[in-house]
């Protein structure tokens, strides 16, 4: 129950009835009394509640509330800062300096403030990185791998861009962390393997040249094939150890056959034929009992029987010439000692003196020396006489001069030898616009 | 940017960031890692980067890598903590070095970098907005309410000395 009601507590009566707590007996009492005790105003309106009015701000405070920066308007204590703040930046125009130089000279209780802010302004002293060797990079990397270096020595041991000082040096940091261990697995993975992948139109880019013969096809054909054919059968025929030898049986009245060589030739051939038939021009001049061959090709002296056979003496018969009996020690069935018959003195030879048989077995002469003797001459130019035996160069030569008789001068054989002698390569040439080269 | 311009900018700028983390961070080991990192993104994209954007690049990096690092770094030390700190390590009035520095401990992040690109760099609020990827407004406002801040700092710490 309330106080009665009086100058001391009417306000809290008057704020029940506001909010609704009176009694009507109370708001009767609260009544009489206002109407006692007129100096009281509070009847005359309600008390002013949040909510109550207009609560829309003047349009003068709303403007008042405004703000920009660099600040505008009139300099008062509450924008003294922003504008202090804006000198500071330089964002004040010249009008607005003097005024603020008005304000401060008027107003000096704030020169604290000035100061204050003014120390907010930071001093840009010189600061020194200490190692900027650390941030500098090259490529590859320079110095030891670090957290910061990890990726580019990664790279450059994948590349094997990496000294040894520096693939230790990652080898360890590698062993001791394991996230730069997976990165060095991915970066391995990203190594593209090459692929053997064909182009498949490759013919279609390619180009031919036009080639115009200078001779038929067949002829170049047919030369290429003698040629070819010609230096197989001089390669068998220098180079085999067992090739067939010619041997001049012993006894009287043998010459050399006619058909190899004319007479001049025979006369060269032969220069013991035409001088005494003493035992002295019957031995081999010492040139001639030097082998003519190298000891792998050597064969027997011409004196000297092809095969070993026991020794008898020398018929003596009459010195006509005759076919002598085969020797019947020797296997007829073996093919390799191929005995020439001596053919008998033609009427042509007959001009010529007939050499005793002494004379004839003086000739050291055999066939091959007769035709090793024909080609120096007639094909390679030398001296028919030549002591050095033919070789591999001499039937290269004899085949180049061959080509060359057949397809002209662009054609011919060559072969490149090293220092040593050793074959390198060869050139084949049939012609202007056929020719096979090989080189090793 | 050629590799020889990276190596330019090495030393053109990493004193200036390092004053820059330094500041920023208060702390000589942190703010060396800064410097590391922010080079070390920049030569990680060197091929992207022009050699006359190198310096707005490292500085973005380093901002965003200090703001990252104090966000991980947990609060900001309280006003009180700082000048507890200042009455202790200095028998006489600290000078206004020390108490600056301190100050700018107690800004936010992005404020003190604002701060510092404008004093130390001199960078435009344009510069300073692109480098910190806000607006031109934001700048100023950050500005403005870091150098109060600066200047209440300074003042109570005036009132209690």
């Amino acid at each position: 129950m309330k106080k009665r009601i009086d100058h001391s507590n009417y306000e809290a009566w008057l704020l029940d009835r506001l909010e609704g707590r009176l009694s009507s007996e109370q708001e009767r009492e609260l009544e009489a009394f206002l109407l006692a005790n007129p100096d009281i105003h509070a009847a005359e309106g309600p008390l002013p509640a949040v909510g109550m009015g207009d609560d829309r701000l003047a349009r003068f405070d709303r403007e008042g509330l405004k703000r920009a920066l660099p600040p505008q308007g009139v300099i008062d204590a509450d924008s003294l800062d922003d504008y202090l703040i804006a000198r500071m930046e330089g964002d004040l125009g010249a009008r607005q300096i003097e005024e603020l130089e008005r304000f401060l000279a008027v107003h000096p209780q704030h020169a604290a403030n000035v100061r204050l802010l003014a120390a907010t302004k930071l001093a840009a002293e010189p600061v020194a990185f200490p190692s900027h060797a650390s941030l500098k990079r090259a490529l590859p990397p320079v110095g030891t791998v670090n957290v910061h270096t990890l990726p580019d020595h990664l790279v450059a041991r994948l590349e094997g861009d990496l000294d040894a000082q520096q693939e230790r040096a990652l080898a360890a940091y590698l062993h001791q962390h394991t996230d730069a261990r997976a990165d060095w697995d991915a970066l391995q993975r990203t190594k593209v393997v090459a692929e053997a992948i064909a182009f498949p139109h490759k013919d279609s880019l390619k180009r031919a040249l036009k080639v115009i013969p200078l001779f038929p096809r067949a002829v170049v054909r047919w030369a290429s094939a003698a040629a070819v054919l010609a230096l197989v059968l001089l390669a068998w025929w220098f180079r085999s150890p067992e090739r067939p030898q010619v041997a001049q049986a012993p006894g009287p009245g043998l010459n050399p056959p006619a058909a190899i060589a004319d007479q001049d030739d025979r006369a060269d051939l032969t220069p013991a034929v035409e001088g005494s038939a003493s035992e002295e021009h019957r031995q081999p001049a010492p040139d001639q009992q030097r082998p003519m061959f190298p000891d792998p090709l050597r064969r027997a002296p011409l004196n000297e029987p092809v095969r070993e056979v026991p020794h008898e003496p020398a018929p003596q018969e009459a010195p006509m010439a005759h076919v002598p009996e085969p020797d019947e020690r020797i296997d007829p069935l073996d093919p390799e000692p191929v005995l020439v018959a001596q053919a008998t003195p033609t009427a042509a030879q007959g001009q010529q003196p007939v050499a005793s048989g002494a004379a004839a077995n003086a000739d050291p002469r055999s066939l091959g020396d007769a035709l090793a003797g024909v080609l120096r001459e007639r094909v390679l130019d030398r001296p028919a006489d030549e002591q050095r035996a033919l070789d591999a160069t001499d039937a290269v030569a004899a085949v180049d001069r061959g080509l060359k008789a057949v397809a002209g001068e662009r054609a011919g054989l060559s072969v490149q030898r090293d220092d040593q002698g050793r074959q390198r390569g060869f050139s084949l040439r049939l012609g202007r616009n056929l020719a096979f080269t090989a080189s090793r | 940017m050629t590799p020889a311009e990276y190596n330019s900018a090495v030393d053109a700028h990493a004193d200036g960031l390092y004053r820059f983390a330094l500041k920023h961070l208060r702390d000589t080991d942190q703010a060396k890692d800064v410097v590391q990192e922010s080079f070390a993104r920049l030569w990680s994209r060197v091929d992207q980067v022009e050699a006359a954007k190198a310096k707005s690049y490292l500085f973005t990096t380093a901002h965003h890598a200090m703001v990252d690092e104090v966000r991980k770094g947990g609060r900001v030390r309280r006003l009180e903590e700082q000048h507890a700190e200042l009455r202790s390590t200095s028998q006489s009035q600290p000078d206004l070095k020390a108490v600056l520095d301190a100050a700018l401990a107690t800004l936010p992040a992005i404020q003190r970098s604002v701060v510092l690109l404008r004093d130390l760099e001199g960078y435009a609020y344009e510069e300073i907005a692109e480098l910190t990827g806000l607006n031109l407004a934001q700048v100023k406002v950050y500005i403005y309410r870091g150098r109060t801040a600066l200047k209440d700092y300074i003042g109570q710490l005036d009132l209690v000395i």
